[in-house]
């Protein structure tokens, strides 16, 4: 499809000379790919991205509701919500919208994480697929026509992927404990999936109310991105969610903790595995905090690549890990850097741990030379690129951004930050973050050779 | 080789393929591929593994081994600033390595624990099972990875060998997509892999697909299991068969999407699993027809029971007009991922060369997907699928299962593998 678009000037467009779109800004993504950004008159903030080099567009809509809405007790509320998305609504019934869908040959799926929820379409952009793929998501956005049939056979599925994710691996059953050791009272302590028996709870009336609370054109940013045109994009968005009015909005959940222990918080878990598996957390700030570039630089030293500082000494040299890992969690909230290892046989977690407070305490006092922080810029600026090659990428990309952070163009910023860290800022952030008192330690035991701890 | 230009991004990817992989692994030297192509990393005549390491991390690049049944594929992503340096390492691993004798025995230690850390995931662990049993004795059936103790047997000699009959002029394939010329691959990389070491292309197995007799069930068990991991199927055939097009129009409609009548089935109407997909695995001179669904340990033997019996109505009652013109739309109007970027333009290369599908294959493919009909689709199915002649692997907790899965009607024997145990290399059961 031509691409003339992003050549027209905004306030040209009809729909937005009519009012019923302000133009916010416009913005090159990495210094290449343009975004537009418009918000509708009732809130609904919509971004575009055209590209006119690809056969492909995507539809992401972002809402801002994730399992940090939720309360103890009331937990897995927003993901078995998500699956319900799926159902009827008083203009479609069961089954149509996936029908239709892929009938098209259009990918749609869904996700729900502590910030956020997102339901995308990828799909041909040829005949009226982009207009198809407008209306059934705005039409589930105002019509979901929930009933406890499907509530119910629903709940099964959620019950099984929990079964899936968590409790019959080794791994989520590590990364459950410790989000719920760790972050005690905090909106990330509870699973996203929820636990077994909240799931079991959820009542058709939790669901409504779900949806009329957090499901609006002002709570969900719509991205479109790929093969579109500007002008006609907004003329289908305008018809297909003017209509829709906005309402009021619950405040956002705010992190409840921050102060740190006086020691490591550990745990053990038994379970059927071959070797032990260590899985550490260090309570670190949101993503749009100003250190949070020098940590994601710090743990790229640590675990990025097999030159990485653990990862040559835990795998390769010491041979103690069979792989060893490491995470800053890009919440909106402050939450957990991750580091993680699966031990060798004849090797303990303990060694280990040691191992990396060791390195940690390393690169707390000794500035990393520019040569690791070069390497380490590299191999964010290559993860950067390859995020958004595809429609479906770039889409996701600012998604997650504009909900995590409030603004897509952080983006660009984040790229920008971590160009701008010195050796210095990686030896502070190390000092002041990833120290005993901010950590929790889960350690997976071989369940024929440990016994649970309470 | 196939160069596929473009400038649209910064990237550049690279693949080198070498024909061999596991499948030309002699027996009881199961892994020999894996370990001789990850060696490929592990150090040069000029640089050592962390010297390789620390180049490729250092461009923030990607460069790693991949060995499959019928390939080893060294496989590239480089920023297009740093294409050079990163042709030059690519093309020192290729040409110039060491197989160095610490980093083999270091590489069996890892590979052993790496074996051991698979059998922790149940779904990584069914379809280690699944793969080995369903195509035994067919080469292609032998474990990737190897087993503990094929690792422990396989010796530098091996090594060497195993690199002397890979590494050869006439056995690779070379693939870039990105922003890269035809001219720079011919120069930096076609080139200087001339001059590799004279050689024949190794050629997959031809071995004609060994089918099973009944619907035998394995219980993998595993303590402290909730729900169970299922996977049944058969061996069908090759990519390249005059066939497999309807085949695959009939696997969609049985499980190859969200709406698939296993996945209404078995997740829509009982809410029994996550997920439920089929899919059809292929080879050079075979393929593997699987599906897969992961149920509670309380609904396991309903959920097999129904899983068995779907397919046996695929078969029997046959597939709709209705639904063959939803499959075919489906597939007709999913096509233009094939061809989104340029790197999926580059997979559906390899895939063509790798499979011998011919050089037109994707230009006729819808052509062919549209001039197929339901007849087609039947005639299909009942010639490939055999729903009374089934493999099926679950991985449970077998105490309690095991009486109510032989009593199922479709069940011709269910056997009982302890979950650490290596997979028999004879397939002999019981």
């Amino acid at each position: 499809m031509k691409d003339t678009s992003s050549t027209t000037v905004p306030s040209l467009y009809p729909t937005v000379r009519e009012g019923i779109f302000e133009w916010i800004d416009e913005h090159d993504v990495y210094g290449r790919r343009r975004v537009r950004r418009y918000r509708m008159r009732n809130g609904l903030e919509l971004l575009l991205a055209p590209d006119s080099n690809t056969p492909i567009a995507s539809v992401h809509s972002w809402f801002q509701v994730g399992s940090s809405w939720e309360s103890p007790g009331r937990t897995g509320m927003a993901h078995l919500f998500e699956h319900l998305m799926f159902k009827a609504t008083k203009n479609h019934p069961e089954g149509e919208f996936d029908r239709e869908m892929e009938g098209r040959g259009c990918q749609t799926n869904a996700a729900t994480w502590v910030d956020w929820t997102c339901y995308h379409a990828t799909f041909p952009a040829t005949g009226d697929n982009l207009d198809r793929v407008l209306h059934y998501e705005s039409d589930r956005l105002q019509f979901l026509d929930l009933n406890a049939r499907e509530l119910d056979s629903e709940r099964e599925v959620v019950c099984n992927e929990r079964r899936y994710r968590v409790d019959d691996d080794p791994d989520g059953k590590l990364y459950e404990a410790l989000y719920a050791g760790a972050l005690r009272g905090h909106p990330y302590g509870w699973p996203t999936i929820g636990w077994m028996d909240d799931i079991k709870a959820i009542s058709l009336a939790d669901c409504e109310k779900f949806y009329r609370t957090h499901y609006a054109p002002n709570t969900v940013t719509l991205i479109i991105a790929g093969a579109i045109d500007e002008s006609d994009v907004l003329n289908r968005v305008a018809q297909y969610y003017d209509g829709i009015s906005a309402q009021s909005v619950p405040a956002e959940p705010v992190a409840s903790i921050g102060k740190t222990a006086d020691a490591i918080q550990r745990q053990e878990i038994s379970l059927p595995i071959a070797n032990e598996r260590l899985l550490m957390g260090f309570y670190t700030p949101e993503m749009t905090h100003p250190d949070f570039a020098a940590l994601e630089l710090a743990v790229e030293i640590l675990f990025g690549g097999e030159s990485s500082r653990l990862v040559r000494e835990l795998v390769l040299e010491r041979e103690i890990a069979v792989s060893a890992h490491g995470w800053v969690a890009n919440f909106s909230l402050p939450a957990l850097t991750e580091m993680s290892a699966v031990i060798r046989s004849g090797h303990t977690a303990a060694e280990v741990e040691g191992r990396i407070f060791a390195a940690l305490e390393c690169l707390a006092t000794t500035e990393p030379s520019d040569r690791e922080l070069e390497k380490a810029r590299s191999q964010f600026e290559m993860e950067a690129v390859r995020g958004v090659i595809t429609a479906n990428g770039l889409a996701g990309k600012l998604g997650h951004v504009a909900v995590t952070t409030g603004d897509y163009r952080f983006m660009t910023e984040a790229m920008a930050a971590i160009r701008a860290v010195t050796p210095e800022d990686v030896r502070r952030v190390v000092a002041h973050y990833f120290v005993p008192n901010r950590c929790s330690v889960v350690v997976g035991n071989p369940s024929n050779t440990a016994e649970t701890l309470p | 080789m196939i160069v596929l230009s473009n400038t649209d991004h910064p990237l550049v990817g690279v693949q080198v393929h070498f024909g061999g992989g596991s499948s030309q692994d002699p027996i009881g030297k199961e892994g020999l591929a894996y370990l001789t192509g990850q060696l490929l990393m592990r150090g040069t005549v000029h640089r050592t593994h962390a010297e390789l390491a620390e180049a490729i991390d250092r461009l923030g690049a990607v460069l790693q081994v991949s060995v499959s049944r019928e390939h080893i594929a060294v496989e590239g992503e480089v920023l297009t600033r740093h294409l050079t340096p990163f042709l030059d390492v690519l093309l020192e691993t290729l040409s110039e390595p060491a197989f160095p004798e610490e980093q083999l025995e270091q590489l069996k230690r890892q590979t052993a624990a790496y074996l051991d850390e698979r059998r922790d995931n149940d779904e990584t662990l069914v379809r280690d099972v699944f793969l080995q049993w369903v195509h035994q004795p067919d080469p292609i059936a032998r474990p990737t990875v190897g087993t503990q103790t094929s690792i422990a047997c396989i010796d530098r000699e091996d090594v060497l060998a195993c690199a002397r009959r890979t590494l050869t002029t006439k056995n690779h394939r070379i693939y870039a997509a990105g922003d890269i010329t035809e001219s720079m691959m011919q120069e930096r990389v076609a080139g200087p892999l001339a001059d590799l070491t004279d050689g024949g292309a190794l050629s997959p197995p031809s071995v004609h697909p060994a089918h099973p007799s009944g619907v035998r069930v394995v219980l993998v068990d595993k303590p402290e299991r909730t729900q169970s991991q299922i996977m049944i199927g058969h061996p069908v055939i090759e990519a390249a068969h005059a066939d497999h097009l309807a085949l695959s129009v009939g696997n969609m409609i049985f499980g190859g999407t969200f709406t698939a009548r296993l996945s209404h089935e078995i997740r829509e109407k009982r809410g029994w699993s996550y997920g439920a997909y089929s899919q059809l695995l292929s080879f050079r001179h075979s393929g593997t027809f699987a599906y897969r669904y992961y149920p509670a340990l309380a609904d396991t033997s309903d959920a097999l029971a129904l899983g068995l019996d779907l397919l046996q109505t695929l078969v029997s009652d046959g597939v709709t007009d209705e639904e063959v013109s939803f499959a075919k739309r489906t597939m007709v109007n999913r096509f233009a991922f094939r061809v989104e970027t340029p790197w999926s333009r580059l997979d559906e290369a390899i895939r063509a060369q790798g499979f011998g599908l011919p050089p037109d294959h994707l230009d006729t493919m819808v052509a062919r997907i549209q001039a197929l009909d339901a007849d087609t689709v039947n005639r299909v199915l009942r010639k490939y699928l055999f729903p009374s002649d089934l493999r099926v692997v679950v991985v449970c907790t077998a105490d309690g299962l095991e009486k109510n899965v032989a009593q199922l009607a479709a069940v011709d024997g269910v056997y009982v593998h302890p979950y650490k145990a290596d997979w028999p290399a004879d397939g002999a059961l019981g």
